[in-house]
């Protein structure tokens, strides 16, 4: 009798049938012929698609009926991973079908760099940029980071400014981590009540944990920590004028080296110094950081050409401590230091190729 | 009286035309960091990751939407329509169109560089809706030098006054930041301009920094930008001042002190009265009477904690991430205490 039954199922051309079209599309077929003549409203009650942990809410997306086949397509593509449950109710009998798109196998990824990459930074150090090998994921990252005084064992309460909208490169393997400036500027509620972040003459480590997943999901390979002294503050102003600069022979392609003096932002010097030639043009090449960067050299895609040629420096250039071209992170209003900031938004300083 | 009520419409429906966004089309956003609405119902998207603000036209009626609002297990919710769960889900902002009091919802699905960005919105009685983007009116706004090589800028906080969009931004390069200032309808070849926004701490100190959030209030005949800055201070500067490549110094009103991160402000008028409201992560909801800010003179010497403005810490509200007005008498609020999210309107206190 049971037997007899199976076979009479599998037999009626009526049944409805649930399956999802190159992990995209959920397809109902078999469905009776009164479906024909059903509204829109009629097809969303009948098929609701669901995460299968979270029945209570139907996905969005949009419903369509063609050659007696209803289809559903989510509004946001079926993630990897996660179970999904299409639900078909037709004239009171209810068909579902569980499905999970495969989750490829990824490498998990790794810290690749933390800049400043010295091992003294300054006291009032403003900013670190944690470079990782793959995307990784936002919405969460404070939780995965943390800065140990070394010292005396601590944890550092508070370190850093936690922004809801984290600062990442658009391709979300560069982030920005900034001390909370409340810490580092002098006179303000933070610092007189906790004191500074990092304190000179002490050590710390920054810790990146390997809980913090990628854009994927899936963990990094492992901790990854910078241990660093802390010198005094850099209070100074950028000050072009004093750096060292080797201007290469002309005919070659040797680099173009100037030492800064002190390391300067690794991010905002690969696009804030360029070189242009007599008429103003800029020249194409590539920039490499050395010396914890405080040293810049720059191969040109062509030859040196002879004459004088150009450095411009835009005045918004700063080191890993906030301070600018000609004025430092805070204006101290009553002893002023650095020169008077003028309404240009660059300097330049100009050399010779023999 | 039905002849004023007439003529007031008329005024409406003249200054919705002359705001009328530029031309009909669909938005791809390829984030969703903040929101703002003008007072006719024009909803600005600031989409950090493609550096411009759209204004959309919502269309949507006066009062379409009214009485008391509470969605529990928000993030649940959103994460079963668009099939993730919860924990993929985060609300970046949270604005009520102040033509209609429906609640605007900027979503962002998914954690990763391709994650998804979408508007939602959601009614009085709990229903939340898309809110779509094909085939909108709209116009849009290049943030100009915002993306070069890795540089990035996530717009922190947008707002509307004087008929000017003011747009706040944070790099993750440079920390000297600007305020950017568009006049709206945006032109053919708009461009938000950008002010150097400074702070002075006690008279002494002064320091190019970004503003974290802001709101505009009206002090005496001239309307101001109330800005809490990254380091913690609060500040007021006139929006008269906002001129293309200005530099402009806020006047220190308010210390906020250490623990603490401003995250949301709005102004209200109670028994006649103006109060700031501000979601403030260590304090809780803070509470901010409008005649100190119009009176006081800002602080130029230390004094010691809750110098400058009085205010008041309001008991109750906990783990307030998000809050916009919802009508004369009620703010709606976005709750997150780690768990779940709980999207609810109150009674302004």
């Amino acid at each position: 009798m049971f037997l007899m039954l199976l076979v009479a199922l599998a037999a009626d051309p009526k049944a409805p049938e649930l399956r999802v079209a190159d992990g995209k599309v959920v397809e109902a077929t078999g469905l009776p012929e009164s479906f024909k003549h059903k509204t829109l409203d009629d097809w969303v009650a009948a098929l609701r698609v669901v995460l299968a942990d979270n029945p209570g809410t139907a996905l969005l997306g949009t419903h369509s009926l063609a050659d007696g086949t209803l289809k559903f397509e989510p509004r946001f593509p079926f993630a990897p991973g996660l179970k999904y449950r299409a639900i078909l109710t037709v004239e009171g009998r209810e068909t579902t079908h569980d499905f999970t798109l495969a989750k490829p196998k990824a490498e998990p990824g790794r810290v690749t760099a933390i800049f400043p990459s010295g091992d003294t930074l300054a006291e009032n150090t403003l900013r670190f940029y944690i470079h990782f090998s793959k995307p990784m994921a936002r919405g969460d990252i404070y939780k995965h980071i943390t800065l140990r005084n070394d010292t005396d064992g601590k944890l550092v309460e508070l370190p850093f400014l936690e922004l809801e909208e984290e600062l990442w490169t658009r391709d979300q393997m560069r982030v920005t981590l900034l001390i909370d400036p409340g810490r580092i500027k002098r006179e303000v509620k933070p610092r007189i009540d906790l004191g500074p972040t990092l304190e000179e003459g002490k050590s710390f480590t920054l810790t990146v944990a390997k809980t913090w997943t990628d854009g994927d999901g899936t963990p990094l390979a492992a901790d990854f920590r910078k241990t660093f002294k802390v010198g005094k503050s850099d209070r100074e102003a950028i000050d072009p004028d004093r750096w060292t600069l080797a201007a290469p022979k002309a005919g070659g392609r040797d680099p173009l080296k100037i030492g800064f003096g002190k390391p300067l932002d690794a991010g905002l010097v690969q696009r804030l110094i360029t070189v242009e030639d007599a008429a103003g043009k800029s020249i194409e090449g590539t920039i490499t950081l050395a010396r914890n960067e405080a040293e810049w050299s720059f191969i040109p895609k062509q030859a040196w050409p002879a004459g004088k040629l150009t450095l411009r420096i835009m005045k918004h250039l700063e080191d890993p401590s906030g301070n600018r071209v000609g004025e430092p992170f805070e204006v101290d209003l009553l002893e002023p230091v650095g020169k008077p900031v003028d309404a240009a938004t660059s300097v330049t300083r100009s050399f010779v190729v023999k | 009286m039905r002849f004023l009520s007439a003529l007031m419409l008329t005024v409406a429906v003249a200054a919705c035309a002359v705001a009328a966004p530029a031309k009909k089309g669909s938005l791809e956003l390829k984030s969703v960091t903040a929101l703002a609405f003008n007072s006719e119902g024009v909803l600005f998207i600031g989409d950090s990751t493609a550096a411009k603000v759209y204004a959309v036209e919502t269309h949507e009626k006066t009062d379409a939407s009214k009485g008391a609002l509470k969605v529990e297990k928000l993030n649940e919710q959103i994460g079963g329509m668009l099939g993730v769960p919860a924990a993929q889900v985060a609300i970046a902002d949270v604005k009520v169109n102040p033509a209609s009091g429906t609640v605007y919802l900027a979503v962002r699905r998914g954690s990763g560089p391709s994650a998804a960005a979408v508007i939602l919105t959601v009614a009085r009685n709990g229903k939340i809706s898309e809110f779509g983007l094909k085939d909108v009116m709209f116009s849009v706004v290049d943030l100009p030098n915002a993306t070069d090589k890795n540089r990035a800028e996530a717009i922190t906080s947008l707002g509307f006054a004087n008929g000017k969009l003011i747009i706040a931004g944070l790099a993750n390069e440079e920390f000297a930041s600007t305020l950017r200032i568009i006049p709206f309808p945006f032109g053919d070849k708009a461009a938000a301009a950008g002010v150097k926004i400074f702070h002075g701490a006690h008279g002494k100190y002064e320091t190019q920094a970004p503003v974290r959030t802001f709101t505009t209030y009206k002090i005496g005949d001239a309307e101001h930008v109330v800005a809490a800055y990254t380091c913690t201070p609060l500040v007021k500067f006139p929006v008269g001042e906002l001129q293309s490549g200005n530099k402009v110094t806020g006047t220190t009103i308010a210390e906020l002190g250490n623990r603490n991160r401003p995250l949301d402000m709005i102004v209200y008028k109670k028994d006649g009265k103006d109060f700031v409201l501000m979601a403030n992560s260590a304090r809780g909801i803070m509470k901010i009477s409008g005649d100190s800010l119009a009176t006081n003179e800002g602080i130029t010497t230390r004094i010691a904690d809750k110098a400058g403005v009085k205010y008041e810490t309001i008991e109750g509200w906990k783990d307030v991430v998000q809050l916009d007005k919802l009508d004369d008498t009620h703010a709606v609020i976005l709750i997150d205490d780690k768990k779940t999210m709980t999207l609810t309107s109150v009674e302004l206190p």
